[in-house]
């Protein structure tokens, strides 16, 4: 993640429970941890990652695979992110083939289902800090 | 023990408290899925959505706890009314102000209290959403901001105001 000099990195969280979205932007924004761009559902989230660049990804998986849709997408250059920026995800399961799917598309972390909020505001950190691996 | 001090500003506090007209009503699902999300993300055994009333505090969301009021003088919460900033107990058995508290000497045996104040667009303070845990606890930095934006949102339901949240 490498925003603007003197800036914090602007980041997307999709996830559809408005309480562990809300509260993640917030505790980032007041710990200037990382600007968060919020989306509830995958349009919004379709729409915000072709209309503005993002220097990483939060996102959460449900099994309709809308969301490995959008990482792909990402991946493949066809949004205004760079193709290559961080993506952590939260998802409920990860099996081998989700953790295959995963791998292949880069993601850099994957939270398991049910997380503390702490433990995204973390990831979002390490992030920022370009520790995630 | 210390009891709950009275702020300077109680009469003009209590009138803001009851022009929301929120005591005695009936729970909500707003407020206890914040307080139930603050028990989750803190592992508390009991989290509250707590208003100071002329001489009690009154629970309008609640976590680990079945009564729904304690008096004033004993409450904790009223202490951080006081203090206008996050009230943080760390251990309240071996604090001067807490340690024979009924709170701490009986049920429910308080030993750790964090309280981030419910404060008005005008600065009046109604109450709390506080956690407690019948353990010695800390909170770090990103703990205490954590609370405050949940706190954040209690208040944003109280008013109605999705604005900016309070420092």
């Amino acid at each position: 993640v490498t925003p603007a000099s003197g800036q914090v990195p602007r980041l997307l969280l999709v996830e559809p429970d408005s309480l562990v979205r809300r509260t993640v932007a917030s505790v980032a924004r007041s710990l200037s941890i990382a600007d968060i761009r919020e989306a509830g559902t995958y349009d919004t989230a379709d729409l915000l990652l072709h209309s503005d660049a993002f220097d990483g990804l939060i996102i959460a998986l449900t099994d309709d695979g809308r969301g490995i849709d959008l990482v792909e997408q990402l991946r493949a250059g066809e949004m205004e992110s760079a193709r290559d920026c961080p993506v952590v995800v939260m998802t409920g399961r990860c099996d081998e083939s989700r953790v295959t799917a995963l791998r292949a598309l880069s993601v850099r972390r994957v939270i398991l289902k049910p997380f503390k909020v702490k433990t995204v505001l973390e990831s979002v950190a390490q992030l920022t800090n370009g520790q995630a691996t | 023990m210390t009891p709950a001090p009275i702020p300077s500003d109680e009469s003009a506090r209590l009138n803001a408290l009851y022009e929301l007209l929120i005591l005695d009503t009936p729970p909500e699902e707003r407020y206890d899925r914040i307080v139930a999300f603050a028990a989750a993300e803190f592992d508390a055994p009991i989290a509250l959505l707590s208003l100071i009333d002329r001489d009690r505090q009154w629970f309008k969301a609640r976590v680990g706890l079945d009564v729904c009021e304690t008096a004033r003088d004993i409450s904790f919460c009223g202490h951080a009314v006081v203090a206008r900033s996050t009230l943080v107990v760390e251990d309240a058995a071996l604090d001067p102000r807490f340690a024979d508290n009924p709170l701490v000497t009986g049920a429910p045996h308080i030993r750790f209290y964090a309280g981030a104040p419910l404060q008005l667009e005008d600065g009046s303070i109604l109450g709390t959403l506080c956690l407690i845990d019948t353990r010695p606890r800390s909170l770090d930095s990103t703990d205490l901001a954590i609370l405050g934006s949940l706190r954040d949102l209690a208040v944003m339901e109280m008013t109605g105001r999705w604005g900016a949240p309070t420092p």
